[in-house]
């Protein structure tokens, strides 16, 4: 099976700026990638090399096997979600949907009744004669989408997608979203600050950092078995050990990662510390622990006791759980 | 210690606030009275008052104004040699204002899309720059350049493309025995004094098209002229259209180019001066004066018809 999108020692420089800084990157066909990191990481930039609005300064870039180096934008079977959605202002929702298809030069009726097809699918039937002015921020969301999709891309292209939306609604589409690729089978690349989304939305992703990819793996993978300090850190609020509170707590000299859900509080026990703060997060509280010069989170789950700050409270884990890992 | 929930009053500038924030009206009104008072009465005032000579005759024999109502006078704009002037006015303004607007649509792409810091600066200096200088030396330095005379004509004369140059000239209609004595120099003249008018407004809607829209449009499979004519320019459109309003109404206003540079036929705006002054006939001279509002109101209808301003 060929490479829906292959990245091969890529790089794009801004000036003296390394924004992408050798990215081999493999996107297998029919699949939800993540690209995820902070802002400044490379990860909208390597999108917008994939979509083509940049150049690489060296490396080659396949979309389904073939160069497309020399490939300006409009030819390439590739399709955006922006990030600020960039709805025509001046057309309305049907015609916005169907600029694809009139630049391809789909006669008038089929095109709109194409673009009513894909409004339906999106589930904004009978939204076609207003502007997007008169949409909120969901409905202009859906719209992006269903233009998008019109041109039925071999890959979709959706660029911190959710991240104008607020919490309900994200969610809602997060789900949405998996469903449609789903249905549609269309490769997704989408690029996100938000772990939580990136791993439960992709099946596959990629951690950046720093213009380089950090690791790339499954959720399971990169959640459980960060390779670095830097990705430990940044998926999920995970406790990075130092060497030195590794081995206190009974593991190997080295770098680790131990997730807050996996420690429980016991009342005395081989470690102690103190509680120094708490913090209420619903579904339970988040507690930290100062311990051997280090200060660990605890998740401790909503009807458990709490310790007051302060507090001498044990700590107890899994030996399993506590993550050695490779890099630094 | 507490601190009192109130501050002190620091003095007038406090008091105002203070009844500012009380009747947020007032300070509207303040600052809208003015400028409403100088609209309503100066500027409507006289326009209602011109517009009521246009509708007054003058007695041919004694040459004095008759103060009666009547369409008499409207009905002389229809006369050949008036219809002449207001169709070479309308001609010149629509020329000139698509020729600013070719000119000026680049000029205002960079400037929107690329200039930016140090080469901004210069944009804006470069498109102010010639409306520093009176609009009279600038009328009078174009007619040495276009004289046959003239640093063209030179220029043409040593680079062998005189041949152009005469071919120009020859045109019907618009050529003339040298290019200040022209309907093209006119033209050319025209353009430059008005062009900053149309740089600005079209650059500063260029400026407000998100860049992401020209890059959805390229992702969709649109190429660069495809987005132009579906994207940038009906986006682009509402500062065309105020542009061309400057540069029509200004064109179809002026009375001083026409005099200096070209074939010394009459357009609306010396018109207006010939017949308000040397000739008298003042209901005519305001008759005149009427037509260029008409047109910019049918003009204005058009556009917006045209869905010009749907963008704003």
């Amino acid at each position: 099976m060929t490479a829906a999108v292959e990245f091969r020692a890529v790089t794009r420089h801004f000036g003296s700026v390394r924004a992408v800084d050798g990215v081999d990157l493999t996107i297998a066909e029919g699949a939800f990638f993540a690209m995820l990191g902070p802002s400044g990481s490379g990860k909208t930039t390597c999108l917008r090399l994939i979509s083509g609005f940049e150049k690489p300064t060296s490396g080659t870039i396949r979309i389904f096997g073939q160069d497309v180096s020399a490939v300006p934008p409009n030819r390439r079977n590739v399709n955006t979600v922006f990030q600020d959605y960039a709805l025509f202002p001046h057309m309305n929702v049907r015609d916005n949907v169907a600029y694809g298809l009139m630049v391809k030069g789909v006669d008038r009726r089929l095109r709109q009744d194409k673009a009513e097809e894909m409004l339906a699918l999106v589930k904004l039937p009978g939204y076609g004669d207003r502007k997007p002015g008169q949409l909120s921020g969901g409905q202009r969301q859906r719209v992006a989408l269903a233009r998008a999709l019109v041109n039925e891309p071999r890959v979709l292209l959706l660029d911190e997608p959710l991240g104008a939306l607020d919490l309900k609604l994200r969610e809602a589409m997060q789900d949405e979203l998996k469903a449609l690729q789903q249905r549609l089978g269309i490769t997704f690349v989408f690029v996100t600050h938000d772990q939580h989304e990136a791993l439960s939305m992709a099946d596959s992703l990629a951690v950046f950092n720093e213009g380089r990819i950090a690791q790339i793996g499954t959720p399971e993978d990169i959640y459980a078995r960060p390779r670095t300090r830097f990705v430990a850190d940044f998926v999920g609020s995970s406790n990075v050990l130092p060497p030195d509170v590794t081995r206190a707590l009974g593991g190997p000299a080295h770098w680790a990662s131990l997730r807050p859900e996996s420690l429980r509080l016991t009342f005395g026990g081989p470690v102690t510390g103190t509680v120094t703060a708490l913090r209420y997060l619903g579904a339970g509280s988040r507690v930290s622990v100062q311990i051997a010069g280090a200060e660990l989170a605890a998740f401790v789950p909503a009807g458990q006791p709490l310790p007051e700050p302060g507090a001498s409270v044990g700590l107890g884990f899994d030996m399993a759980a506590l993550h050695v890992m490779e890099g630094a | 210690m507490t601190t009192a929930a109130i501050l002190p009053e620091r003095g007038p500038g406090d008091r105002l606030t203070a009844i500012f924030w009380r009747h947020p009206r007032l300070l509207l009104v303040l600052l809208l009275s003015p400028p409403l008072i100088w609209l309503g009465l100066v500027y409507l005032g006289s326009l209602a008052a011109l517009l009521l000579q246009s509708f007054y005759s003058i007695d041919e024999f004694s040459g004095v104004v008759k103060e009666e109502f009547t369409l008499k006078t409207y009905a002389e704009l229809f006369r050949a040699q008036n219809l002449d002037i207001i169709l070479r006015t309308v001609l010149m303004a629509g020329a000139v204002t698509l020729g600013c607007a070719v000119i000026a649509f680049p000029i205002a792409y960079f400037a929107a899309r690329f200039a930016r810091g140090r080469w901004k600066a210069l944009f804006y200096l470069g498109v102010m720059l010639p409306l520093w200088s009176s609009y009279l030396v600038k009328v009078y330095a174009w007619k040495l350049i276009l004289a046959k005379e003239g640093i063209l004509t030179w220029a043409a004369e040593h680079t062998g493309t005189s041949i152009i140059l005469d071919g120009v000239l020859a045109l019907p209609g618009i050529g003339g025995n040298s290019l200040s004595t022209s309907p093209i120099g006119t033209f050319l003249v025209f353009v430059y004094v008005w062009l900053p008018y149309m740089i600005l407004p079209m650059q500063a809607a260029l400026e407000r098209v998100p860049v992401s829209l020209l890059e959805a449009s390229a992702d969709l499979g649109a190429g660069r002229a495809q987005t132009f004519r579906s994207v940038i320019l009906p986006l682009a459109l509402p500062g065309v259209v105020a542009g061309s309003i400057f540069t029509f109404s200004l064109t179809l206003g002026d009375y001083i180019i026409p005099q200096i540079i070209g074939t010394s036929a009459r357009f609306i705006g010396l018109a207006v001066y010939q017949f308000q002054g040397t000739a008298g006939n003042l209901p005519l001279a305001a008759a005149f004066a009427v037509v260029p509002i008409a047109i910019m109101l049918v003009y204005l209808a058009i556009a917006k018809r045209m869905g010009a301003f749907d963008a704003l």
